[in-house]
């Protein structure tokens, strides 16, 4: 008792099934910017047009001309060069703290909803302390410490960022742990393990990917700062938020100049988010509920399906 | 085509005194009190009641989602419930008893396809043989009806009654000895569902397993039960062969489901009217140790004050009434009044 | 079965003197409800799920709508009331309603007759109330809005509906929030709704089929009280052949949208004419839970505005001849009010063979 040959049930009216991400601009247009950061990343010390170490007392505060795409620093260096090799050091750093956050946070949020209330007890309070600290002081302190390189100032960022994917991870897997298909492993004797590996991973990965991108930025956002005001920096190497530093410094002599490093952060932080937003709206509808207006079933139909075919009355019609 | 049940061995399962309370703190509720239940081999029994009866956490008890607070469930003379962690998952993979859930929507994973829902429980067990479990998925669902064609699908993929077959081929995959239905057929049609109860009723006779089909009205149950057993707000009120009950229920709740069951021919020996309480009833007596039924019952006495216990009378048939031979009487005289 | 209301004993919740509407002025004899030749597409005009259906339902009569899910009985009770779902509409046909044409009705228009004259419940009473005000002053909203009431008389109406539709202890059920009253009390409580302005109609849509069956019981039975008491005529859909039988009049078979049978319970539960309906007694409830064989209908309905040529049940139907697959296959009369759409209804053939079963 299929619905109608041709055109799916509930494609028009409440509850149609939503666009593809795939078809929204900002989302090409985020991917363009984070796969150009990328690139840059990897390859912008060796693509700079000039060095970016390169002194030139002769051509300070310059503004964009055809040799210095950018204008020049204080130091006559060229800018374009600068903020092309500083992106390495920028990206990769925020990416660590990423990483130290993903491992601290993800791994005992999906955990949690399997170890016994005392575990997430304990957990949640662990998550709650450390969302009080200040990442600023903490940084200064852990550079003060261990030496003031910026992957050492990454780590408190990376620590600060776990109990937000401590959160995100352990709600997800907690709505997946409750479900009956998993109550039904657990009655074939399924060992914790195997319910996490073949029923709830695949599910909670859309969140964290979600809040991985979202994270990113804000670690790149914190790089910036944290760069800004000098920790974690080693001059004369180019980091995007040293550059807007120094630039504010001089801003009498360049008021231009601030703009660039300001703007390829905001633009690379944006990204991110367009692309966290996008992933966030994908799979938070990954459940619909879609009722077909023409027999009243009720379908809780994955979008990823193509042809949801229900066959019988369900007890629950909408009118 | 009926199979006789083994009822000179000894029953397959037996629920043992079982209480269950759901909920913490101040929040905690009573939902089963003192379930006496044994099931044979080769029977299909049906366990009816109605919301709040307690019939789906009795399932769960049974399998062991659920611990009883007090009470055992004994299985091949082995005390399951009492089983935890490791025994437990061990007692599991042996998929001895399998729970056959409500809702195939929810009790099957949408990511998942069906060979890979029904091939489960070997890889559990550690089965890695990739074409062996092939083979068992595709025997499980030849079992249930369907074909080879909906192997690669996922459950989104296909409809509401190959879902319930679906549902139902995973729990035969690991060769159970007790299959628990839950509900199977309340969402179908007339016609699937006595398509679905066929089937059951056709396992039952190939393979001779036992099943105990929950549902919440008799309808459900449509000419397949060899055994019905009626729950009532945590408590069994009767038991009996199918037939016995039918003719002669000795329960007025059993009556009243009979009663109030919808039907297309008009031969009902006792109306709803007889059985039902009206405010010209006296008033029943209440309290905590009062019958279940009380509140509700036409024929409450101040003997109903106390909690009627299971009393056999005779072949395999209990009733919990303090009036159990009196009530019947007393409706087929308001009847013809 | 007409009811004369004229003399209907006083109901103390009359409304006549607000409403304006007196029990004698309803037509005896006109219809309440008439629907002709309707057709409904679906899908934006991608296909028709219901063809050509015309039932009509007399003041006080009970009239049950019965068939698969897909059948089209659902969007006809919609049509009835106007609310047909985003992608529907009706192509053809027309409804009337207490003599007047509403097919083409306006929003405003169906403002009026809603409540008024016309009252539904439908199969999850929970999802149509507001979860954080009590159910007592849902209903007495209602009442000040439809009926123009005070205050202070619509919380004492609403509390004479609750008692009228066999909630226990009304006044205290009027305090209480949806969540703390049961399925069939909801229920109970969309019924009092529905009927609360005395409208001649009442369009219920499955409103039993998630309830406890003794439950279902009571609700069949308020409904018939209700019908006896106040002369209310009630449009009833259900998948469930037995609980039609236990509280219509006159049953609508529907079969891939169109009505294959009608005529009244008795007819139909006795001379089942056509195919359908012989199988659909064969599969329904009976009332004997004792082993026994069990019918199923083979195969399955065609999908929802196929087109088909000849009769749409032939590729199941045990009796089907070569002429079945071609031509339209219009309605017979086969007996008082007992229409069948079955080429071989008369034949004496077939009428045989179908009491053999």
């Amino acid at each position: 008792m299929s619905s109608s040959n041709g055109r799916r049930p509930g494609t028009r009216g409440p509850g149609a099934r939503p666009q593809s991400i795939w078809r929204l601009p900002s989302v090409w247009i985020a991917i363009a910017v984070l796969t150009a950061v990328a690139f840059l990343a990897v390859f912008g010390s060796a693509l700079a047009p000039q060095n970016p170490l390169a002194i030139n007392a002769n051509a300070l505060y310059q503004g964009p001309s055809a040799h210095h795409l950018f204008g020049t620093d204080y130091l006559g260096r060229d800018v374009l060069s600068r903020m092309m090799a500083g992106t390495r050091l920028s990206v990769l750093t925020a990416l660590e703290a990423v990483g130290i956050g993903l491992v601290l946070g993800a791994l005992p949020g999906i955990a949690t909803a399997f170890l016994g209330r005392w575990f997430d007890f304990i957990a949640n309070r662990v998550a709650d302390a450390l969302m009080t600290l200040p990442y600023i002081f903490f940084a200064v302190a852990v550079t003060a410490a261990l030496g003031n390189t910026l992957t050492h100032a990454m780590i408190p960022v990376g620590i600060l960022l776990a109990p937000l994917f401590f959160r995100v991870t352990r709600a997800a897997t907690l709505e997946h742990a409750r479900s009956q298909y998993v109550e039904a492993a657990e009655l074939l004797g399924a060992s914790k393990v195997h319910v996490i590996r073949v029923h709830v991973l695949r599910k909670v990965l859309p969140n964290i990917a979600v809040t991985t991108a979202s994270m990113a930025a804000a670690a790149l956002l914190a790089v910036s700062f944290l760069t800004f005001l000098g920790i974690g920096v080693q001059p004369p190497a180019p980091t995007w938020g040293g550059i807007l530093s120094s630039d504010l410094d001089y801003l009498s002599q360049a008021p231009w100049a601030p703009f660039i490093p300001g703007a390829i952060i905001a633009i690379t932080v944006g990204a991110l988010n367009a692309l966290a937003d996008a992933f966030r709206d994908r799979s938070s509808a990954g459940a619909l509920v879609l009722v077909d207006p023409v027999t009243q079933h009720v379908r809780r139909t994955d979008p990823r399906n193509l042809e949801p075919v229900d066959g019988d009355r369900q007890s629950q019609s909408v009118a | 085509m009926t199979a006789t049940a083994a009822y000179d061995a000894p029953p397959l399962l037996a629920v043992q005194s079982v209480d269950v309370t759901l909920g913490r703190g101040w929040r905690a509720a009573k939902v089963l009190s003192g379930i006496d239940l044994a099931i044979w081999p080769g029977e299909i029994v049906g366990l009816v009641g109605e919301t709040g009866s307690g019939k789906t956490t009795l399932a769960r008890t049974v399998v062991g989602l659920v611990n009883p607070r007090r009470g055992q469930v004994v299985f091949d003379g082995l005390p399951i419930s009492t089983l935890r962690g490791g025994a437990r998952r061990a007692e599991r993979r042996r998929g001895h008893v399998q729970l056959v859930f409500q809702d195939p929507l929810r009790s099957l994973d949408p990511d998942l396809t069906v060979t890979e829902i029904v091939g489960e429980g070997l890889r559990i067990r550690g089965e890695t043989n990739r074409d062996k479990i092939r083979r068992v998925v595709v025997d499980a669902l030849k079992k249930v009806g369907l074909d080879a064609s909906v192997l690669e699908r996922t459950p989104g993929q296909i409809s509401g009654g190959q879902r319930q077959r679906v549902s139902i081929a995973r729990a035969l995959a690991t060769d159970p000895r007790l299959l628990i239905c839950d509900e199977p057929v309340s969402a179908l049609d007339a016609s699937t569902r006595n398509q679905v109860l066929r089937l059951l009723d056709e396992l039952r006779s190939s393979l001779g397993l036992p099943i105990v089909i929950i549902s919440h009205d008799l309808s459900s149950l449509a000419g397949i039960a060899d055994r019905i057993v009626v729950l009532y707000r945590g408590r069994i009120v009767e038991d009996g062969p199918i037939d016995q009950v039918f003719t002669a229920p000795r329960h007025p709740y059993t009556a009243l489901l009979m009663a109030s069951a919808p039907s297309v021919r008009h031969d009902r020996p006792l109306s709803a009217h007889q059985l039902r309480r009206t405010d010209a009833d006296p008033a029943p007596p209440a309290g905590p140790d009062a019958c279940v039924f009380a509140a509700r019952c036409r024929f409450a006495i101040d003997a109903c004050a106390k909690q009627p216990e299971l009393v056999t009378l005779g072949d395999r048939r209990t009733v919990a009434c303090h009036r159990h031979d009196e009530w019947l009487a007393i409706a087929q005289d308001r009847g013809r009044g | 079965m007409v009811i004369d209301n004229r003399n209907l004993l006083p109901d103390i919740t009359d409304p006549g003197a607000v409403a304006g509407v007196r029990p004698g002025s309803r037509q005896v004899g006109g219809e309440v409800l008439s629907i002709d030749d309707l057709h409904v597409s679906v899908h934006d005009g991608a296909a028709m799920a219901v063809r050509g259906v015309s039932l009509s339902i007399r003041p006080g009569e009970i009239v049950g709508l019965v068939g698969e899910s897909g059948s089209g009985k659902t969007l006809t009770c919609r049509a009835a009331l106007g609310v047909l779902p985003r992608g529907c509409a009706v192509e053809r046909g027309t409804v009337s309603f207490a003599g007047h044409d509403v097919t083409a009705l306006s929003r405003r228009g169906w403002e009026r007759v809603h409540g008024s004259k016309m009252g539904a419940v439908f199969q999850d009473p929970a999802s149509y109330l507001t979860p954080t005000i009590t159910v007592g002053h849902q209903l007495a909203e209602v009442l000040r809005v439809k009926l123009g009431l005070g205050r202070r008389a619509a919380h004492q109406r609403a509390i004479e509906l609750f008692g009228a539709v066999g909630l226990r202890q009304p006044e205290l059920v009027f305090h209480q929030i949806p969540a703390e009253l049961s399925g069939g009390m909801l229920q109970r409580v969309m019924i009092a709704t529905a009927i609360s302005c005395d409208p001649q109609l009442l369009v219920a849509d499955e409103p039993t089929t998630a309830l406890d069956v003794t439950i279902q019981a009571e609700v069949i039975e308020l409904l018939l009280q209700l019908r006896d008491q106040r002369g209310l005529a009630v449009l009833f859909v259900s998948h469930d052949l037995a609980v039609i039988t236990e509280l219509c009049d006159r049953v609508v078979v529907f079969y891939a949208g169109e009505v294959v049978e009608t005529g009244p319970t008795e007819e139909i539960i006795e001379r089942p004419r056509h195919p359908y309906t012989q199988a659909l007694l064969r599969v329904a409830s009976v009332g004997d839970f004792r082993r026994r064989e069990l019918e199923v209908i083979a195969g399955q309905p065609p999908q929802v505005g196929a087109a088909i040529d000849g009769c749409r049940f032939a590729a199941r139907c045990p009796l089907a001849i070569p002429a079945c697959g071609s031509g339209s296959v219009t309605q017979v009369m086969v007996g008082f009010h007992h229409r069948v759409r079955c080429i071989r209804a008369r034949d004496a053939d077939t009428v045989s063979a179908l009491a053999a079963r």
